[in-house]
């Protein structure tokens, strides 16, 4: 007995030891696998400007907002959604739902749920979120895009802060009731599957419990498939079949309850609604010049990528080139000041001060750091697709700004 | 007057090994059974149904009126009609559907509550997975008065899908509400959908109805659980493939050669 016990014991502590094992050598995870999708999904996809967080800090229930500009790239691979991104969905990026979402709204629109979009397309956003869970959280806007997923944007680490009176998620019903999601119908839904559990439990323990299992074989074995023997052999009892009548009459009675309760208590319902719209589209600035990539180079020696744009100024006063924007980075020209430092923005140097005259065209080498795209693994040595690309930020005198889609084959000098 | 039933020698003979009491089989082993088979039959259940209907049964926003009822009823079927098959076959149990229904329950809702509420934070009306206790009950029941598998699939298939809808559907109908939303009239579920942020799964990813040329009679509900019965069907036999040629003609192979 003791040594069966000490068997059962053994058996018991074994899962136990194997889960605490795992998740005692879990380390939280922060990031969101953006350094996992390629680089050239990244580089040739969704460019980003503007994008800002409202606070770094906010207590529970408090909204942050989320502000910026998404561009579906006009160099858009082939290979993704066909070449032809057509529906899309502004989601943000964090580690499980410790935020909600308040609000959406896109070029002006309050955009529920997804929205038609295509290539060449500029969305401006501002996504409004309330703290949900107490915690430091990383934060990105995301935009998903149908047949081939979400392109993320620039982080943000908020903090929330726990609020004494706790998270409520309130909202008001047609009817005028307000109730709250965090828990609403909680107690329904787990009550009501009990209920069908406990059915369930006296089913079985019905046929189980004064019956043996195994044995039977030596019987069932024996019969036909379709015959159970009837009362002459046993196993199966007039008796079993009125207790078995009840447990089924039981269950019919419950589900009859259940749908004349929501039929009484909520009899105007709809379907779950597919809400995709429509967003207007965004006038584009004055066009102030036309930027196109010449090559680019990788010198993996050195550390060293170098981008050669060509910029031909149609405006009439000069403009100049103020950024380089791969995937969710910044690289800014040191001329132009760099509004901010952080992990998504960071110098380049240009081979001239980036400044171009009326009607004129100009070559300019942009030399980037390669430590920064080897950390954010934008560096598409070794992939199938060996290019880059992104947002060149154009300036012009009155503040304009543009931002022009460049992309070009990437050509190794060492490796 | 009472008409006294022929109990032939056969009968008798059966009948005291119905009721003969083994020296070493005893019911520790029958406990055993259940229990350590309870662990297989929930995973393999719940596998199917994730394959099959994953999102459907994840989200109340997926829990729309033809696509979670056209399939989530073939793919909660096949493994309880593969054990309502193992169980009367073994024991003349009707108790297949209903036993695989409560194991599959018991590890869905550990499962919701542990990844689901404690790991990645979603409030348990959100992700609740549905129940099949009901339909398995119905479904046993049916296979105890007729004994009959062909008789159970066609009629159990519809009886399953009719109350696999009617169980959860008195659950899901508040979550049906109409509300007022970012200026859009949208159901509490799609509100949850839509603040409890699935940062891969966007919204456009729901496979749920939506308005075509196909009118249905305006009737989309009703069409879907004939449509979703004949799926169920299909499972069923699906199911009765796997109990009778993957678990049970197997092992009766074995038990001949040794």
């Amino acid at each position: 007995m003791k040594r069966a016990l000490r068997w059962v014991l053994l058996a018991a502590l074994a899962p136990a030891a194997a889960l605490g094992l795992v998740l005692g050598s879990a380390t939280p995870v922060f990031a969101h696998g953006e350094r996992a999708q390629d680089a050239f999904a990244r580089m040739q996809t969704v460019g980003w400007w503007g994008v800002n967080f409202s606070k770094t800090t906010v207590q529970q229930g408090d909204t942050v907002t989320i502000t910026g500009t998404a561009k579906i790239l006009e160099t858009w691979p082939n290979n993704l959604s066909n070449g032809n991104p057509d529906v899309c969905y502004l989601t943000v990026v964090e580690p499980g739902a410790q935020f909600v979402l308040k609000d959406r709204v896109i070029n002006g629109v309050e955009t529920p749920q997804s929205f038609f979009c295509h290539k060449g397309g500029i969305y401006n956003f501002k996504l409004t979120l309330a703290g949900r869970s107490p915690g430091t959280w990383h934060v990105h806007p995301g935009l998903a895009v149908r047949e081939s997923g979400t392109i993320i944007g620039p982080g943000q680490w908020i903090r929330v802060t726990p609020s004494p009176t706790g998270f409520a998620n309130l909202i008001t019903l047609l009817n005028g009731q307000t109730i709250d999601l965090e828990s609403y119908g909680q107690w329904f839904v787990v009550g009501f599957s009990i209920l069908t559990f406990i059915l369930g439990l006296a089913w079985m323990i019905k046929w189980t419990w004064s019956k043996p299992t195994v044995t039977r074989l030596a019987v069932s074995n024996q019969l036909p498939l379709n015959q159970d023997g009837g009362e002459a052999v046993g196993l199966i009892t007039k008796r079993d079949h009125v207790q078995s009548a009840v447990i089924a009459g039981l269950t019919a009675l419950l589900l009859v309850l259940g749908l004349v309760y929501q039929q009484v208590a909520y009899r105007n319902t709809l379907p779950p609604q597919s809400d995709w719209i429509q967003v207007p589209s965004v006038a584009p600035p004055q066009q102030l010049a036309s930027v196109q990539a010449v090559n680019a180079t990788w010198d993996g020696v050195s550390h060293v990528m170098t981008l050669s744009v060509r910029v031909h100024n149609t405006s009439g006063t000069p403009v100049q080139v103020a950024s380089f924007r791969p995937a969710y980075l910044t690289f800014w020209n040191p001329a132009v000041g760099v509004p901010k430092t952080g992990p998504y923005d960071y110098e380049m140097r240009l081979s001239t001060e980036g400044t171009v005259a009326p009607g004129h065209t100009q070559t300019i080498n942009l030399t980037l750091p390669g430590t920064v795209l080897e950390t954010e693994k934008l560096i598409p040595v070794g992939k199938a697709d060996m290019a880059i690309g992104g947002l060149v930020e154009v300036r012009g005198a009155s503040g304009v700004r543009n931002f022009d889609t460049v992309s070009t084959a990437l050509n190794i000098v060492r490796l | 007057m009472a008409i006294a039933i022929p109990v032939d020698r056969k009968a008798d003979e059966l009948r005291r090994l119905v009721f003969k009491r083994y020296r070493w089989i005893d019911r520790k082993w029958d406990f055993m059974f259940w229990f350590t088979a309870a662990f297989v039959v929930a995973a393999a259940a719940d596998i199917t149904r994730l394959l099959f209907a994953g999102d459907w049964d994840f989200w109340t926003d997926w829990k729309d009126r033809e696509w979670w009822m056209t399939i989530t009823p073939f793919a909660t079927i096949i493994i309880p009609s593969a054990l309502q098959f193992i169980q009367w076959r073994a024991w003349r149990f009707p108790t297949g559907a209903t036993y695989t229904a409560c194991c599959v329950f018991v590890a869905a809702w550990i499962g919701r509550v542990v990844q689901w509420k404690f790991f990645v934070n979603y409030p348990m009306n959100f992700v609740w997975p549905a129940t099949w206790i009901p339909a398995g009950i119905l479904l046993d029941f049916l296979l105890l008065e007729t004994r009959s598998f062909i008789v159970v699939s066609v009629i159990g298939a519809g009886l399953w899908t009719l109350a696999f809808w009617v169980s959860n559907y008195a659950i899901l109908a508040p979550f049906l509400q109409p509300v007022h939303f970012m200026g859009h009239t949208l159901t509490v579920a799609d509100v949850q959908g839509i603040t409890y942020i699935r940062a891969q799964t966007p919204e456009y990813l729901r496979v749920i109805e939506r308005d075509s040329l196909r009118t249905f009679l305006q009737e989309t509900q009703y069409v879907s659980l004939a449509f979703g019965t004949v799926l169920a069907i299909f499972g069923y036999w699906v199911g009765q493939f796997i109990g009778r040629y993957l678990a049970v003609w197997p092992i009766g192979r074995f038990l001949k050669q040794i």
